[in-house]
Order: structure tokens, then C-alpha cells, then sequence
């Protein structure tokens, strides 16, 4: 069985974000680049379930051909046997459904049945790809796994729907899966797998490799403007006696945070 | 629970070891390292940082609480997490990072090894012991033991399904090795003898995360003559074993008891009885008499190890003194301090907070330099692609440099965590802070592999007059080339160093003649004084080469407050610290022998 997983390279969780001159995104000098936590699991995922059921693991990344430097330390070196990137110049502009163009037509040019990825990706948070990439595919989603397991034609994953409730998915192949933290606990690498990421295989495609154009992934979506966070306000110390403090605190949780 | 979280300085690692001194450029033309890269490197040192930071750093404060427990059977506990640290590492090939792949290695350079020990050892001292001394022992068994074992016991080892340790100290012999007594008997079968005697001291004696444990043990034999001549070493398993591997009876090696300690308290401190309670069977390696030649062959590499034990105790001080002292508000800046309703500012802000961080971070970093750059010599010593002279040349750099890597590292690296303590006041003294174990950690690494005063006699006593003073007139002359080098860009930075150069000379010269004369009490009560004064010169030509090599990509146009921190480093390093060097030449040049008196202490 051929096992897709979708990665992408996000800055390190504890990267203080600059925003760029131009404020449409970052600065990306000096940042460290790591494979998205959640794609991990999903690399994590994929190898157990080829470890049990054989096959091989592909990842398909839409980015730039320097991202393989991450996915052979966080892929390649850790059981993923070889990996797809599209680099591209179109791809600069797109959005999430572009990009999840690229990955789809990668994914099924490569004939895999099984599709893992991260929940989200660490640094936009938009929780988009996986379900466009599905679709594109016509194949079925199931998403915030935590639990997983499958047979090689059918299978069954658990997921958190809130409030301390799981729903259990069953169904057969192919299907997206992704990866909610808890799914798993990424391996580390070893040593010799490290040096034999060295020499596993990495394909550069562009667009027109997939038979794609710039067309198709016009984007629909525009970034044009970064902003950070307003600095949390320092903590406040109420004074006086106890009824006074009390009376203040339900006035500021009321009028101030709203929250009764 | 660790209140400041652990961190691995990777950026000042790489800029030292490919920037500084293009150690992927130079390995590369080595034909044994064709295999690996600069990528290879850079994932290898982050897969290293991560598990120093997620497996090893969470079992170092518990583990120094907690300790090491020994039954009646001499079966040893270690702490809670140590075996699980263990298995990681011995399956991700890290005890066997630099061995040769025939004993299960990976057979990387020892400049990279070094900085993945520096990591494991920086996040948990006591636990990267027991993966230290087990590769130790496993080099020796792999080039002396009984041939039908070198392969099979050393793999065995370099995969961690046994441990090992290094066996010489006694009661009555620690710094003088050559007195020891314990006792090993032939018997009929060849090479294999019979142990009486008792070792103290042993660090990792037994564990409880593998199979088998395989001593090192100097002994003498019945007709040995006596000191270091009459020594042997012998292979003392726990469990006997046959050519296959499998174990058999229990041997009569065996922890009767734990040292009680100051720090390193995850690392068990074992008395080892041989021989005492059942006969005690040790394998014979090399021949009778070479105990101490083998052992030398592991020296420089335990030396520079413990070396790198200081800095890296050294590094986790700096960088958590560092996040302490932005964090924490204190008292208003000194500009305000007649106003009592000035802003409280983050303690990084006061003058004397800032001098003893820069002082950290300025010998953290050269200390870290000095010793990538002796692992990095010592691997293109060992290369037959470079030429002989060059080889050569090397070789004798990394013997000159080897007692300052020991010595000074570790005693600075001690200063640097006692700094630490200091930087975060009353919480640097309690144990919810990491500092406070961090120099009870550190004091141990001046005492053992050689106690600092024996490194200082080493260099002054042999090292310098080693080929009739050629090791040392090549450093002075290439230290001199880089002065030179760097004087356009840092004149004045350059010259002090130079002259430094200079009173380095002219003390060693006075202590020669002094031996010259037969004063050797005279010249030797200086050892440990020169020692500390040639390695701050040492330390300070690395922060003229950070600066140089800073300077450099500056000019190329890329600017960072990291890069800017290295000229700082120089200025900060010559103004400050290098005085102490020449005031230390001084009073050694002053002859004073006052504590040679026989009056005192009479
Ligand atoms: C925690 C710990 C772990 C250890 N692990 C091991 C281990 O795994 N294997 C092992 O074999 N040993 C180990 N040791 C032993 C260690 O190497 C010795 O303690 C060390 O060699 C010093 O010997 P000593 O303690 O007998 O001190 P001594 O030799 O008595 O030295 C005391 C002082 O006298 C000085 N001195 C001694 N002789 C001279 C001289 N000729 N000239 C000038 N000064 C001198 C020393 O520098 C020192 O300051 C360990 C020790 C400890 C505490």
C-alpha cells in the first residue's frame, strides 16, 4: 500500500514572528524551520501503519525545494521512504485550495490510498487543506484523530468531538486521516536512518509535471495585511477591603471581560 | 520540575563549527567521512538537542533527588526515567555515534560526536556517564580484548545491551595509579586470571537498563615489577559469557556499596569487590605490563570528554541565567534610583547583572571553540589523506591542548555555574532552580580523569619540553600568524593578545630554567598558575578568531545582534579577563616560594 502524507515546514513553535516590511507576511531570515508538529504525528502515523501492513510512505510537500532539508530529518529519517515537492513560482500567491490542488494531484499521481497529514499547520492555523484535499480526491475526511488503525481495506479511527465525547469512524480505504496530537508519539531518529535520509529520494516536480497550470491555482483568497497581537495588559491588583474587592471584580468580569 | 526550561544553543554551535572553523569543509576531504555532510551534521546535532531537551533534561533534576540504590547482590537501581533514556539511546545508535560501523557504529567524526555529547551532558551529567564510559571501555575491548571478542563484546557494548566502566582508582592509589595493589593470578587457561582486590570509586559500576557489565580493571601480576611498569589490564565481566555471546555464571565482580556525594548523584559511585565473596575471573588484554600504555590509548579522549563535561555544565548555566535575568523584575534601573516610583526592571537591565552574564557567555563560547577545535584536529590527525607533517602537526596541537581542555574548562566551567547561582540570587541556591545542582555537578570534573593539578603538572612538566619544545613553539608561532592576520581588523584587540603571547613565552622560559637549575619543587608549585594563565590566552585567540570570522560575514553585509556579540566578546575578553593572564605571569615570574617553607604548616 502507498501511504501519502501531506507536510508542510512551519517556523519553530518558539519563533518570535517579525512581520515583513511590506506587512502581507513575514520576515523569514533567522527562523528555524521545523516540520509542522501536527504533519509529524501524521508521518508517525503513516510509518506504523506501513511497519504493520507494508508498503511505502511518500510525503508531498507544496513549497520550496529547500523544505527538503526538513523532510529528510523529519521524514525520510524516521521511516518515510521517499518524498514529492512541488516547487513552483505560482505557487507564492495561492491559497489553501490551490495548494491543495498540488497536493491532490501529487497524491494521485503517485496511486496512494491512504492520505495522513497534520490537523493544521502550526504557522496559519486555518485548518483548510486536508478537507480540500479529500474532496479534490472524492475520497472521505476524518479529521482530529486520536486513534487509529486499519487492516489495509478498511478502517477505524476514533476522534475527539468535545466535551470529553469520541465519536468512532469506520469505513474503507482510501481516506484522508488527520492528526490530532495524542495520535501518537513521534519517534526520534536514529543515527543511521539520519545518514540514510542522506541518500533517499526527493523529487522536485513543478506544476506542469502534475499537469497543472498557474490557472489552476489562481488564488481566491488574498493576504494583504500581518498584524500581531496586542501586548496583553499588565495584571491588575485589586485593593480594599473584601467587599469592595469582591464588588469590583464581579463589576470588571461583567462590564469588562463580559463574561456574566 | 525544572523552572527555567532547558535550551541548546545551536546557533553559537553551528557558527562554531562551520563558520569558525569550516569543520564540514575540512572533514569532507577526508575519504573516512565521505559519507556525511554538512545536512547530515546539522540533523544529527538537532536530533541530539531534542532528545537532551525531551528525554535527557526531565530525568536530570529527579535523578540527582532521587539517587542510585544497590542491593545485596551488588544489583544497581538508577532513577526513575534512566532506563527509558537509555533505550533511546542505545537504539538511536548514539553510544556507538563515533565507532567504527563493524562494532554497530556510525562511525561519525569525533568534532560532531563531541557536540552531541556536549548537548547530553549540558541537559543531564550523570545519566550521559553511563553512555560515556561504556564507549570508553568498548574502544579498549575492541582493539585489545581476546580476538574472538572484539567484535561481538564491543558491538555489544557501542548497542548498549551491556555497559562499561573504567576500573583504576583504589584507596591507596588515585593520582598515583602506579601504586595499585589488587592482585590478579594466571591460571591454567591461558589469558585468563584470577582478581582479588577492591576498586573504589567507579563510576556506573552496575546499572539496571542492561544485560551485562564489563570492567576495565588495572591489576598486577604475582612477579610485576613495582609502579606503572608492573600493571596489567584485565576484561571483568559481570556475567561470564561464551564466543556466542551468552551469558553464564555470575563472576565474582561486585558493587558492595555506593559513595554518598555531593553532585553527579544519578551516576553510582561504586565500590567494586573483586574476588571477595566468589573467585573473580578477568580476561588479560594486550600482555602483562601494558596496562597503562592501553589505557593512555583512551586518554586524550577522556581528558578532552571531561573537558567538554565543564563547558557543557558551563552552557546550561549561561543559558538559563540568561532566561532568568530577562524575566525577572527587580528594583529600578540605576539612572532612577532615588525614585521610589521609577519602573521595576528586569534584573538583565542592572550593570552587574550584565558584567557576570557577558563573562559567562564570553568563556562559555571560547571554551566551546577550543574544544570542536581539538576533536577537530584529533580527527584530521588520525586521517591518512593529509600529509604526514600535517598530521603531525596536529597531533602534537591537540597534546599541548589537551591538559588546557581538561583543566581549564572544567575549572572555569565550575566558576561559570557558580556565576549562575549568583545571577539568580536566592533562587539560584534553592533546588526548585536547576543552577545549584549545576555546580554540585560541576565540582567532580576537576578531580577525575587526572585532577587539575596533575593536568597543569602534565603540561608544564612534559607537554612543553615534549619534543624539545616543539609542540609549543608551533602553537606560539601560529598563535602569533593569527595576531597578524587580525591586527588590521582589531589593533588593539590584537596586540594585547600578542603580548600576552609574548609574557606566555617568557614565564614558560623562567620556568625552565628553574628546572634547569633542579628547581623542580620551585617550578612545579607554578603549574597549576601557568596552566590557568596560557588558557586564557588560548581562550582569548578564540575569541580573535569568533570575532575575525564575525567580522568577515558583517562586511558581507549579514548583520545580526549574534554576530555583533562576538566583537563584544574580544573587546570584553582582552579588556577583562586576558589581565588576569599577564598579572598571573607576573607572580609567577616573581619566584615567590613562600609555601615551600618547611615552617609552614609545621
Ligand atoms: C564521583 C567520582 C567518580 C569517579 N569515577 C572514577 C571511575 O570511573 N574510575 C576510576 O578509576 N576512578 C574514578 N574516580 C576516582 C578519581 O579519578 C580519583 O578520585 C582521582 O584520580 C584523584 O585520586 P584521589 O581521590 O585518591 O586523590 P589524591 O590522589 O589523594 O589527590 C589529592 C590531592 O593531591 C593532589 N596530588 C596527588 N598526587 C599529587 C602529585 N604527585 N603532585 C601534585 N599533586 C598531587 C591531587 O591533585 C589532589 O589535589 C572517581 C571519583 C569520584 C569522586
Amino acid at each position: 500500500m502507498k501511504i501519502g502524507v501531506c507536510v508542510k515546514v512551519a517556523p519553530d513553535t518558539d519563533t518570535r514572528i517579525k512581520i515583513s516590511g511590506d506587512g502581507a507576511g513575514i520576515e523569514e531570515s533567522g527562523i528555524k524551520w521545523i516540520v509542522s508538529p501536527y504533519d509529524s504525528f501524521g508521518i508517525e502515523e503513516a510509518v506504523q501503519t506501513q511497519e504493520a501492513q507494508g508498503g511505502e510512505v511518500i510525503l508531498f510537500s507544496a513549497g520550496p525545494k529547500d523544505w527538503q532539508t526538513q523532510l529528510r530529518a523529519g521524514g525520510l529519517a524516521v521511516g518515510a521512504e521517499r518524498a514529492v515537492i512541488v516547487d513552483d513560482p505560482a505557487l507564492a500567491g495561492t491559497d489553501p485550495l490551490g495548494i491543495a490542488r498540488v497536493l491532490a494531484a501529487g497524491i494521485a499521481s503517485e496511486g496512494c490510498e491512504l492520505v495522513f497529514t497534520g490537523k493544521q499547520a502550526i504557522d496559519d492555523d486555518n485548518v483548510q487543506v486536508p478537507a480540500m484535499v479529500a474532496e479534490l480526491l472524492g475520497w472521505p475526511h476524518v479529521s482530529f484523530v486520536t486513534d487509529f488503525s486499519t487492516d489495509g481495506s478498511t478502517f477505524t479511527a476514533t476522534r475527539n468531538v468535545g466535551g470529553g465525547t469520541q465519536e468512532v469512524v469506520t469505513g474503507s480505504l482510501p481516506v484522508v486521516i488527520t492528526a490530532e496530537r495524542g495520535l501518537n508519539t513521534p519517534r526520534y531518529a536514529k543515527l543511521p536512518a539520519i545518514m540514510k535520509a542522506k541518500r533517499k529520494k526527493v523529487d522536485v516536480k513543478s506544476l506542469g509535471d502534475l499537469d497543472l497550470s498557474a490557472d489552476d491555482i489562481t488564488p481566491a483568497v488574498q493576504l494583504t495585511n500581518f498584524s500581531l497581537p496586542p501586548e496583553r495588559p499588565a495584571g491588575r491588583k485589586l485593593e480594599g477591603d473584601v467587599d469592595t474587592m469582591v464588588q469590583e471584580l464581579v463589576r470588571l468580569l461583567r462590564e469588562e471581560a463580559k463574561v456574566i | 520540575m525544572s523552572s527555567i526550561a532547558f535550551d541548546a544553543d545551536l546557533q553559537d554551535i553551528f557558527f562554531t563549527v562551520f563558520e569558525q572553523l569550516d569543520a564540514d569543509g575540512r572533514l569532507g576531504e577526508i575519504a573516512r567521512f565521505a559519507d556525511f555532510d554538512k545536512e547530515t551534521y546539522q540533523a544529527t546535532v538537532e536530533e541530539a538537542a531534542r532528545i537532551a531537551t525531551e528525554v535527557l533534561n526531565p530525568i536530570n533534576g529527579p535523578g540527582d533527588r532521587q539517587g542510585c540504590k544497590v542491593d545485596d547482590d551488588g544489583n544497581v537501581t538508577t532513577p526513575e526515567g534512566y532506563a527509558e533514556a537509555w533505550r533511546t539511546f542505545s537504539e538511536g545508535g548514539w553510544i556507538g555515534m563515533n565507532a567504527d560501523p563493524e562494532v554497530g557504529g556510525v562511525g561519525l567524526p569525533n568534532t560532531i560526536a563531541m557536540i552531541c555529547t556536549e548537548l547530553f551532558s549540558s541537559a543531564a551529567t550523570a545519566f550521559s556517564m553511563y553512555p560515556g564510559l561504556t564507549a570508553g571501555a568498548a574502544r579498549l575491548v575492541h582493539k585489545f580484548a581476546p580476538e574472538a571478542w572484539q567484535l561481538p563484546v564491543a558491538t555489544k557494548m557501542f548497542t548498549g545491551e551491556w555497559g562499561g566502566t573504567m576500573c583504576l582508582t583504589e584507596a591507596g592509589a588515585g593520582t598515583a595509579v602506579g601504586d595499585n595493589r589488587t592482585r590478579a593470578t594466571p591460571t591454567d587457561e591461558p589469558g585468563v586470571y584470577l582478581l582479588e582486590g577492591e576498586k573504589i570509586f567507579i563510576s556506573g559500576g552496575d546499572a539496571d537498563f542492561y544485560d551485562n557489565v564489563v570492567h576495565m580493571v588495572l591489576a598486577r601480576t604475582p612477579d610485576a615489577p613495582s609502579g606503572s611498569r608492573g600493571i596489567s589490564i584485565f576484561l571483568v565481566p559481570k556475567f561470564e559469557f561464551d564466543d556466542d555471546m551468552n551469558l553464564g555464571e555470575r563472576n565474582g565482580a561486585k558493587v558492595v556499596g555506593l559513595e554518598h556525594k555531593m553532585g553527579i548523584n544519578g551516576s553510582a559511585t561504586c565500590v567494586l569487590a573483586l574476588g571477595a565473596d566468589k573467585p573473580c575471573k578477568g580476561w588479560l588484554l594486550g600482555e602483562e605490563g601494558q596496562g597503562l600504555p592501553i589505557m593512555f590509548h583512551l586518554m586524550n579522549e577522556a581528558r578532552i570528554g571531561v573537558g567538554v563535561q565543564g563547558q557543557s555544565v558551563a552552557a546550561a548555566a549561561y543559558t538559563y541565567a540568561l532566561k532568568y535575568a530577562k524575566d525577572r523584575v527587580q528594583g529600578a534601573s540605576v539612572e532612577n534610583f532615588k525614585n521610589p516610583d521609577a519602573p521595576r526592571v528586569a534584573i538583565i537591565e542592572h550593570p552587574d547583572v550584565r558584567r557576570m552574564l557577558m563573562t559567562m557567555k564570553v568563556l562559555v563560547e571560547t571554551m566551546r571553540a577550543l574544544l570542536y577545535r581539538v576533536a577537530l584536529y584529533e580527527d584530521l590527525s588520525h586521517s591518512d589523506d593529509l600529509e604526514e607533517s600535517k598530521r603531525k602537526k596536529l597531533a602534537n596541537r591537540v597534546d599541548l591542548l589537551v591538559p588546557i581542555a581538561k583543566a581549564h574548562c572544567t575549572d572555569l566551567g565550575f566558576d561559570v555555574c557558580v556565576t549562575g547561582v549568583q545571577v539568580l540570587g536566592g533562587y539560584g541556591y534553592i533546588n526548585e532552580y536547576p543552577l545549584e545542582q549545576l555546580v554540585r555537578d560541576a565540582k567532580i570534573m576537576s578531580i577525575y580523569e587526572g585532577t587539575n593539578g596533575v593536568q597543569a603538572m602534565d603540561l608544564l612538566g612534559r607537554k612543553l619540553r615534549m619534543k624539545g619544545g616543539a609542540l609549543f613553539m608551533e602553537w606560539l608561532g601560529d598563535s602569533q600568524k593569527l595576531v597578524q592576520k587580525t591586527s588590521g581588523d582589531f589593533p588593539a584587540e590584537a596586540e594585547a593578545i600578542g603580548k600576552a603571547l609574548g609574557h606566555v613565552g617568557q614565564t614558560a622560559m623562567h620556568l625552565g630554567a628553574l628546572g634547569q637549575k633542579g628547581k623542580l619543587a620551585d617550578a612545579m608549585l607554578q603549574a597549576t598558575p601557568f596552566q590557568a594563565m596560557m588558557g586564557h590566552v588560548v581562550l582569548a585567540l578564540e575569541a580573535l578568531d569568533q570575532a575575525r570570522v564575525a567580522k568577515a560575514k558583517i562586511e558581507a553585509g549579514e548583520d545580526s545582534a549574534y554576530l555583533h556579540g562576538k566583537l563584544l566578546n574580544l573587546t570584553f575578553f582582552v579588556k577583562n579577563l586576558l589581565p588576569e593572564a599577564i598579572a598571573t605571569g607576573k607572580a609567577i615570574q616573581s619566584g615567590d616560594t613562600s609555601c615551600l617553607d618547611e615552617r609552614l604548616f609545621a
